[in-house]
C-alpha cells in the first residue's frame, strides 16, 4: 500500500469514528443501551484502518418465544477501489452499506456490490401482533450504519465531484466534435456509424472519434493556378468533391486541446475549366488541395490547380498584407 | 425525510433551456387539486432540469450552413439539386425539428454527444449534492426515456482514463418514471432496455439502479406504440406497467398532457411526503381517469375525441416490432405527430 492510500486509510478512519459518535450524542440512552453498537463503532475504524474487514455487532435476538430469528449484522471492506490519481493524492473509496430484513422494514442505504464494505442486518420476522426487539437493535444499528454512510459520502464526494469534472470536459469534447469538428454529411455519418460499430456494453460516451472516412464529400473553396497566388490571390471560387478520404482525430480531454487531420482524393470544378484531378490535406478547417486538369479537348490539360480554405488564406495573407503595407510606408518616406 | 431531487428530461421537439419551466408549473397546479398537498410541489423537491437539444440544434445548423455553401455555387448546378433535400433544415420544420432528433440520435456521434451532454449535467447534480441522504428520480419523456437509458448505463459504467469511476456502487434512483418510452424503440443493438440496460429495478435485476420503474404509455400515443418496452415482471419487483387513455389536449403525446393523468403525477406527488396523496386517493383519482375515455381540455364532447380518434386510426399502420422497417415506423410516428401537433 502507497503511501498515499495508507494517509487515505487513515482519513476515513477518522471520519468513520467521527461521525458515529455525533449519533451515539443524539440518542446516548438508546445506543449505549444496546449490545453492539458502541463497540462496532470502534472495531469499524480500526478495521478499516488496519484490516480491511470489520463486525458492527453479532448476537443472538431475544429468546426464541418471540419468533425473532438470527440478527446478524456483520460487514467487511473487501478491497479499496481504484487507484490513487497522478498526484492529487485522491483515493476512490467506495463502500456499500446494505440492510437485509426478513418481513420487517428493509432500508437499503447502498445497492450491494462485490467490491466494496457490505454490512447487513437480518432480522427475523416479528411474531403476530407482538413488538420484536430486534427491531430496536436493528434501529440502532442502522444509525450507525447511516453514519458510516454520510461518512463514507462525505469522504468520496470530493473524488465524484472531480470525475463529474472530467465527464464535463469530455461532454465538452464531443459537443467540439459537432461543432467545430470535421463536418461530416448525414451519408458520411451512415457509413462511419456502420464501420464504426460501438463494442458491446454501455460504453458509448467514452469512444471518441479516432478516425473517420470521408465519403463524396461536396465543399466549397477558393482555387488558384499556381503557389504564388496562395499568398498575393482570393483566386476563384471552386467547387470540391472528395470521393474517398480519412480523417484521424487527437484529443487530450484534461487539456482540452482537440485537432484533427486528413487526407482525401480531390477533384475540382472551376468555371469556364474542365475538372482537374488530385489530392486534398487539410489540418482542422485549414486545407490544401492540388489538382491536374486531364481533360483531352482543352487548353488546360496539364495544368495545375491549387486549392485552400478562405481559413488558411486568411492565416497565411495577413502577414503579407503586413509587409505589404511597411513596404507602402517605407516608400512613402 | 430525506431531500427529492428529480430530473427531469425532455424528448422531441423544440426544446432550449429553461423548458422545464412549464412541467413543474404544471405539476404545481396539479397538485393544488388536492387538499392533502402541502404547498406547491416544486417547494419540496428540487427538480433539475437537463437540456441536451443543443446538440441537435448545433447538428443541423452546421448542415444548413454547408448545403447553403454547396447550392450557393453556380459551377456545378446540380449540386443543389443534390442536397436540396437537406436544405430549410433548421428553418423550424416539423419533420426535423421532430423526426430530425430522432434520426440524429441513431446516429453514432450525435448520440454519444448528447447522451455525453446529459451524463454530464446528471453527474454534476448527483456529486453536488452533500446529504448521503438525498433520493433521485428521473421523470423522462418521449425520446428522453431513451435518451435517460443511454444516460443512466453511462454514468453506471467506470471509464477509468477519465477518472470517473462510475456511480457510487450502492446508488439507486428512487422512482424512474418513462413517459411515452421509446427505450426500446430507439435502442442500440449493444444495449438492449429489457436485457443489457442497467436502468431496471433492482428487485428484478441485480444490477439494477432504480427501485421503481415506471413505464407509461398512452394508449393512442404513436411514439410508444412502435416496438413498445415490455418487462415480464411483476409490481413486487418495482415494475409498474401504466397503459393509460384520457384526452385533454390534442397532442396526446406531450408531456404536460401525460402529467395530467394522475397515475403520472400521483407519483410525482407521493415523491416528498406519501401523505401528500394518501394511496386510496391515489386509487380513486386514477380509478376516475379509467373506464371510459376520459376527456376535458380541448374536447368538449365525447363525439369530438371520437372524431379525434377515428382521425387517427385513419392513418395505416405498420407492422411496429418489423425492425427493418424503420423508416416506415417513423413516417407513420411522423404523420401521426403531424395529426397531433
Amino acid at each position: 500500500m502507497t503511501v498515499q492510500a495508507k494517509a487515505s486509510c487513515w482519513i476515513t478512519a477518522a471520519l468513520l469514528c467521527a461521525v458515529p459518535m455525533s449519533v451515539a450524542a443524539q440518542a446516548p440512552d438508546r445506543c449505549s443501551a444496546l449490545a453492539g453498537v458502541s463497540d462496532a463503532r470502534g472495531v469499524v475504524c480500526r478495521v478499516v484502518a488496519e484490516e480491511r474487514t470489520f463486525i458492527l455487532a453479532q448476537q443472538k435476538s431475544p429468546p426464541a418465544a418471540n419468533s425473532c430469528a438470527l440478527v446478524r449484522t456483520h460487514g467487511r471492506l473487501e478491497r479499496l477501489l481504484g487507484e490513487v490519481v497522478g498526484g492529487t493524492g485522491v483515493l476512490p473509496v467506495y463502500f456499500t452499506v446494505r440492510t437485509v430484513g426478513g418481513d420487517g422494514e428493509r432500508r437499503e442505504l447502498f445497492a450491494d456490490e462485490p467490491d466494496a464494505v457490505v454490512v447487513d442486518v437480518e432480522e427475523g420476522t416479528s411474531p403476530p401482533g407482538g413488538a420484536c426487539v430486534a427491531g430496536e437493535q436493528r434501529d440502532a444499528v442502522l444509525q450507525v450504519v447511516a453514519a458510516v454512510g454520510r461518512a463514507v459520502h462525505g469522504y468520496n464526494q470530493p473524488f465524484l465531484q472531480q470525475g463529474a469534472g472530467q465527464l464535463r470536459k469530455l461532454a465538452n469534447t464531443w459537443s467540439w466534435v459537432i461543432s467545430d469538428g470535421f463536418g461530416q454529411y448525414p451519408w458520411e455519418r451512415f457509413l462511419n456509424d456502420v464501420v464504426h460499430r460501438n463494442p458491446p456494453g454501455p460504453g458509448i460516451i467514452e469512444h471518441l472519434p479516432r478516425y473517420e472516412w470521408v465519403l463524396l464529400h461536396p465543399s466549397v473553396a477558393l482555387a488558384m493556378s499556381g503557389l504564388k497566388e496562395l499568398r498575393t490571390s482570393r483566386g476563384q471560387t471552386a467547387f470540391l468533391i472528395e470521393p474517398l478520404g480519412f480523417i484521424r482525430y487527437r484529443f487530450n480531454i484534461d487539456a482540452e486541446t482537440r485537432a484533427y487531420w486528413g487526407a482525401s482524393a480531390l477533384v475540382v470544378a472551376t468555371e469556364n475549366q474542365p475538372p482537374a484531378i488530385g489530392a486534398l490535406l487539410r489540418f482542422n478547417k485549414y486545407s490544401f488541395g492540388v489538382a491536374r486538369h486531364l481533360s483531352d479537348n482543352s487548353a488546360a490539360r496539364g495544368r495545375w490547380t491549387i486549392t485552400a480554405t478562405v481559413e488558411l488564406l486568411e492565416r497565411l495573407q495577413p502577414p503579407r498584407k503586413g509587409v505589404r503595407e511597411a513596404g507602402e510606408k517605407a516608400g512613402a518616406r | 425525510m430525506p431531500r427529492q431531487v428529480v430530473f427531469l428530461v425532455h424528448g422531441i421537439g423544440d426544446n432550449r433551456k429553461g423548458w422545464s419551466k412549464s412541467v413543474v408549473e404544471y405539476l404545481d397546479d396539479v397538485g393544488e387539486r388536492y387538499s392533502t398537498v402541502e404547498g406547491p410541489i416544486s417547494d419540496s423537491i428540487v427538480f433539475k432540469e437537463i437540456a441536451y437539444g443543443e446538440v441537435f440544434d448545433t447538428q443541423l445548423a452546421r448542415w444548413d450552413a454547408d448545403v447553403d455553401a454547396v447550392a450557393a455555387n453556380g459551377i456545378v448546378p446540380q449540386a443543389k439539386d443534390a442536397v436540396a433535400w437537406m436544405d430549410g433544415i433548421t428553418e423550424g420544420g416539423f419533420v426535423w425539428t421532430h423526426i430530425g432528433d430522432v434520426v440524429l440520435f441513431l446516429s453514432r456521434t450525435t448520440r454519444a454527444a448528447a447522451v455525453s451532454e446529459v451524463v454530464a449535467q446528471m453527474a454534476k447534480a448527483i456529486a453536488d449534492e452533500g446529504d448521503p441522504e438525498t433520493e433521485f428520480s428521473i421523470i423522462a419523456h418521449s425520446m428522453g426515456t431513451a435518451m435517460t437509458m443511454e444516460a443512466v448505463n453511462a454514468l453506471a459504467t467506470p471509464i477509468p482514463a477519465l477518472g470517473w469511476t462510475g456511480l457510487p456502487p450502492a446508488f439507486r434512483f428512487r422512482e424512474v418514471m418513462m413517459l411515452s418510452n421509446t427505450s426500446r424503440f430507439l435502442q442500440r443493438p449493444d444495449l438492449r432496455a429489457d436485457t443489457e440496460s442497467r436502468l431496471l429495478p433492482k428487485k428484478f435485476r441485480a444490477t439494477g439502479l432504480c427501485s421503481t420503474y415506471r413505464h407509461i404509455y398512452h394508449q393512442r400515443d404513436p411514439v410508444s406504440w412502435v416496438r413498445r418496452f415490455s418487462l415480464a415482471a411483476s409490481p413486487d419487483t418495482g415494475y409498474v406497467a401504466a397503459p393509460i387513455e384520457h384526452y385533454y389536449d390534442r397532442n396526446i403525446h406531450a408531456f404536460t398532457h401525460y402529467l395530467e393523468h394522475p397515475a403520472v403525477h400521483g407519483a410525482v406527488l407521493r415523491l416528498p411526503r406519501a401523505a401528500n396523496l394518501p394511496l386510496p386517493a391515489w386509487r380513486k383519482a386514477t380509478d376516475e381517469y379509467g373506464g371510459a375515455r376520459k376527456f376535458g381540455g380541448a374536447f368538449v364532447k365525447p363525439s369530438e375525441v371520437d372524431s379525434f380518434v377515428g382521425d387517427l386510426d385513419q392513418t395505416v399502420k405498420p407492422d411496429p416490432e418489423r425492425e427493418i422497417d424503420l423508416v416506415g415506423q417513423l413516417k407513420y410516428v411522423a404523420e401521426l405527430l403531424r395529426k397531433m401537433v
